[in-house]
């Protein structure tokens, strides 16, 4: 696995010495589900020690995202509705948000707008899956939830530099991803990744987190990378995006719609103009996601 | 008892239900290429309550009825697209467009026109009412020229009633149409009339209006190939056939690598393969290959 940084990056960053660290809870979870023998009753136990996370899981379960029609009180039941990977996604997620829930942002960062567009990238993702039948078990909202990670730890460790790509974007007209290369030499996709890896979270979100602007170069998972660059894509067209210029984008011609298509013929027959508009509703209900979690209560009902 | 009795006989307009939301959503998109995406329920629940109640009807279901199978069906929908669309227009509608078309596509004319010395810019306002449209894109043009990205160009505006046009080149407004005006554009580019505001001279020269019946495609009384047309909330008023007439008649009046909109939730699917769909930000638009 390629799992190398720019020396000069990684340098820097461990020697800040304090990164993030991933929830010991979610790591279990993480583990336990690579173990091909593993039971439901364990993974609740782990999950369980953890009430808060225990909480969570459940409110998200029951939550208009899964639009379940009954409610679902235990994480026993939750598993055996939803299966264990699927409940496994849903662990990383919302631990990945608690992690950097309480973080310090500089002046530019703007955290609400962050977390739009990630958990909106997520929805979307899902949206796109069910469209084209591609069963996921959550992977994708999960992924989208995390494709863009690293910018918050290019803001925690880098603010300088990080404003300066901010800047450059804006006067360029190019995108943020683009302008971090020039100012930092790596952008936020490969330190994502990089984190991710740290993390131990299964390969196919690091390379979904690695390759969301490059899914053609992806490894692992090339169908789950190419539903969150498409996403990512769509979220910006939406209007929910995260700094940078937004310039004229032709799915058709896009990396993600080729290996879709190639996996998914239909997707030639679809209504795309509808597609685009339904997302919007999409969107909106997304937010109510970040008003679940996190500490976003106030700011993100504006 | 009597209370309950009595409520029961007043005529209430039901809520419309998701069902009935989704099929009336789905036919409308399907006859108009206009879609109500699930959070604009409530505007087209307002509309068609409305309508409901000016013709006397049960309830919405009896209205979708009646625009499936009444004898007036066409007369109907018109009259629905009428109340759905507003046929009000103002200046500077639908910005997510026009921010595209300032700061992609007349980058992309700049680059084009770079080494024409002689060329123009050629924008078609199709159903252009009275007359802001083509105004705003010309607005737009001037401001674009000020920050340095210089166009010249020509922008014709077309609509079908002579009396509208009139309207047009008079290019006089009230206070409706000049709400999404800042004031700086209102001191750059109208001259106060009254309570009202007149269009500067060196924002309307550029425009030509001309009356064109849309409908009838096959004879255009056009030569001149376009860079970009705008078609807005127009084309939802045509039958599958008459749109497809027209979107052919656009496809060859445009440039290579010409952009076509329509209104911002139309949509050309089933009607065309000719364009490549293109998004811009809260924005698509139709685009003739390079």
């Amino acid at each position: 696995m390629n799992n190398t940084l720019d020396s000069s990056i990684r340098e820097k960053i461990e020697s800040i010495g304090q990164l993030p660290t991933f929830p010991e809870t979610a790591s279990e979870v993480v583990n336990l589900v690579n173990n091909s023998t593993v039971s439901m009753r364990q993974i609740s136990n782990v999950i369980g020690r953890d009430p808060s996370l225990a909480v969570k899981v459940l409110k998200f379960v029951n939550s208009a995202f899964y639009g379940l029609h009954q409610s679902v009180s235990s994480l026993q039941l939750a598993l055996v509705m939803l299966g264990i990977r699927e409940i496994r996604n849903i662990v990383i997620g919302l631990s990945v948000f608690k992690t950097f829930d309480h973080v310090n942002h500089s002046k530019l960062f703007d955290k609400v707008r962050f977390w739009q567009h990630s958990v909106s990238t997520g929805q979307i993702a899902r949206s796109i899956s069910t469209k084209l039948s591609i069963q996921m078990e959550g992977e994708e909202f999960t992924a989208g939830l995390l494709h863009d990670m690293g910018r918050i730890v290019f803001d925690q460790y880098f603010p300088e530099e990080f404003g300066r790509a901010w800047k450059l974007s804006i006067s360029d007209n190019i995108s943020l991803h683009e302008a971090e290369k020039r100012e930092l030499g790596v952008d936020h996709a490969e330190l994502g990744a990089w984190m991710a890896n740290k993390w131990n979270l299964p390969l196919n979100l690091v390379d979904a987190i690695r390759y969301h602007h490059s899914p053609l170069k992806a490894q692992n998972g090339k169908i789950l990378v190419a539903i969150v660059s498409l996403a990512d894509m769509l979220c910006k067209i939406e209007g929910v995006k995260f700094g940078g210029f937004i310039s004229e984008i032709t799915l058709e011609n896009s990396e993600p719609w080729k290996i879709l298509l190639k996996e998914r013929p239909q997707l030639e027959e679809m209504d795309l103009e509808r597609f685009t508009f339904e997302l919007e509703s999409e969107v909106i209900k997304s937010f109510e996601f970040l008003s679940m979690v996190g500490s976003f209560k106030q700011q993100a009902e504006v | 008892m009597e209370t309950s009795v009595a409520t029961s006989t007043t005529p209430t307009i039901n809520a419309l239900s998701d069902k009935l939301f989704t099929e009336i959503r789905d036919y409308i998109y399907d006859k108009s290429g206009m879609f109500f995406a699930d959070h604009k329920k409530y505007l087209l629940e307002n509309r068609i309550s409305k309508r409901t109640v000016e013709l006397n009807l049960k309830d919405c279901e009896e209205y979708l009825y009646l625009i499936k199978y009444g004898t007036n069906k066409l007369e109907e929908l018109s009259n629905l697209f009428d109340a759905i669309t507003t046929n009000e227009t103002y200046f500077f509608r639908n910005e997510p467009q026009l921010n595209a078309f300032r700061s992609i596509i007349i980058p992309y004319l700049n680059k084009k026109l770079v080494n024409n010395f002689s060329g123009r810019a050629k924008i078609w306002s199709a159903g252009c009412s009275s007359g802001e449209e083509p105004y705003t894109l010309s607005i737009i043009f001037k401001e674009e020229a000020i920050r340095g990205i210089k166009v010249p160009y020509e922008i014709l505006a077309t609509d079908i009633s002579r009396e509208i046009l009139d309207k047009a080149k008079k290019a006089v407004y009230g206070k409706y149409a000049i709400r999404n005006l800042t004031s700086i554009q209102l001191i750059n580019y109208f001259t106060p009339e009254g309570h009202n505001h007149r269009v500067k001279d060196e924002i309307r020269r550029p425009i030509i209006h001309k009356i064109v019946n849309l409908s009838e495609a096959h004879a255009f009384p056009l030569n001149a190939k376009f860079d970009v047309i705008f078609c807005r909330n127009v084309l939802i008023y045509f039958d599958v056939e008459a749109k497809k007439k027209v979107i052919r008649k656009f496809y060859d009046l445009l440039n290579p690598g010409g952009y076509l909109f329509i209104g911002h939730s139309e949509s050309l699917h089933g009607i065309t393969d000719a364009f490549k769909l293109v998004h811009f930000e809260k924005a698509l638009a139709y685009r003739k290959e390079e």
